[in-house]
């Protein structure tokens, strides 16, 4: 359950949006001296992940929705990084490392692909 | 692969054939005899799944089937909820008892394969079997279903039932280049 978040699907969205806007001025003076971590935010809706590429830096986190009636997952290729099975409306936030696999599906359907660009 | 969906594809037409003497077809059923088919459809699938689970060893082929159990139940879940909210119970129809009698028989048939000739067996009939059900809810179902949360339902369905075609897919590609 790591990470795991709990809270309802629209409640977490609206704080990882508000996170996201108000990191530079929450983090201020230290943002100067280190880089702005960003919380990127990836549904899972109609067997897709949407965005299904997104550009990220090593520290940002990404954080999955299933917005889907069946279980989801978002696994790295090699398996060296995934979620718990997302049923339903869940939500569980992942930390990307300088060393993150890049390519990612779901564990469940193969079909179902997403990608990083690490900068 | 091609006989077995053809024979399946030839299976329905007869059965549309059949049913048309009756004044049944796929595209005359209401929305309750839809829904009844679609959930027959989907138990089908799930005793298929419970029959891999009991034969097969294939990694592959395991989680293939606790995929469409997962998958299929809670399809039937959200129609069972649907079904409560709207107080209406689905209706059993001719399309519903073919699917159940076609499926005894391909479970008899499956029961007695073991190893790689059952793994290509159950991955080649799952390939058929979505690509035959998807057929008719795209084409017989959605565009004949009144109730548009029940159309909204279906609609969802037939992405998990056209991903879970592609699975099948792969599933067949890779068992044929398997060595016995």
């Amino acid at each position: 359950m790591r990470g795991r978040i709990v809270t309802g699907a629209r409640v977490t969205k609206a704080i990882v949006v508000v996170v996201s806007s108000f990191a530079p001025v929450l983090w201020g003076a230290e943002a100067s001296q280190k880089a702005v971590r960003i919380t990127h935010y990836v549904e899972i809706r109609g067997f897709e992940f949407k965005p299904s590429n997104l550009s990220v830096s090593p520290g940002d986190s990404i954080v999955f929705m299933n917005l889907d009636i069946v279980p989801h997952t978002a696994t790295a290729i090699d398996n060296t990084w995934t979620t718990d099975t997302l049923e339903t409306g869940e939500t569980q936030l992942i930390t990307i490392t300088s060393d993150s696999t890049p390519v990612y599906y779901c564990i469940f359907h193969p079909s179902m692909n997403g990608s990083l660009d690490l900068q | 692969m091609k006989t077995l969906y053809s024979t399946l594809v030839i299976g329905l037409t007869l059965m549309v054939g059949c049913a048309t003497a009756q004044a049944n077809k796929p595209s005359d059923l209401n929305d309750l005899e839809i829904a009844h088919a679609a959930y027959t459809a989907d138990n089908i699938d799930i005793r298929y799944a419970h029959l891999a689970l009991a034969i097969s060893d294939n990694p592959d082929i395991v989680e293939f089937a606790k995929t469409m159990i997962r998958d299929h139940e809670a399809v039937n879940e959200q129609a069972l909820a649907l079904l409560a909210k709207l107080e209406v119970q689905p209706k059993d129809n001719f399309l519903s008892q073919q699917l159940t009698v076609g499926s005894i028989e391909l479970i008899n048939e499956m029961s007695q394969l073991r190893g790689v000739e059952f793994d290509r067996r159950y991955a080649e009939n799952e390939l058929a079997y979505h690509k035959a059900v998807n057929e008719i809810v795209s084409k017989e179902f959605i565009p004949n279903i009144e109730n548009m949360d029940v159309k909204a339902l279906f609609e969802q369905a037939l992405v998990i039932f056209l991903a879970h075609e592609k699975h099948a897919e792969m599933m067949v590609k890779k068992l044929s280049n398997k060595s016995e």
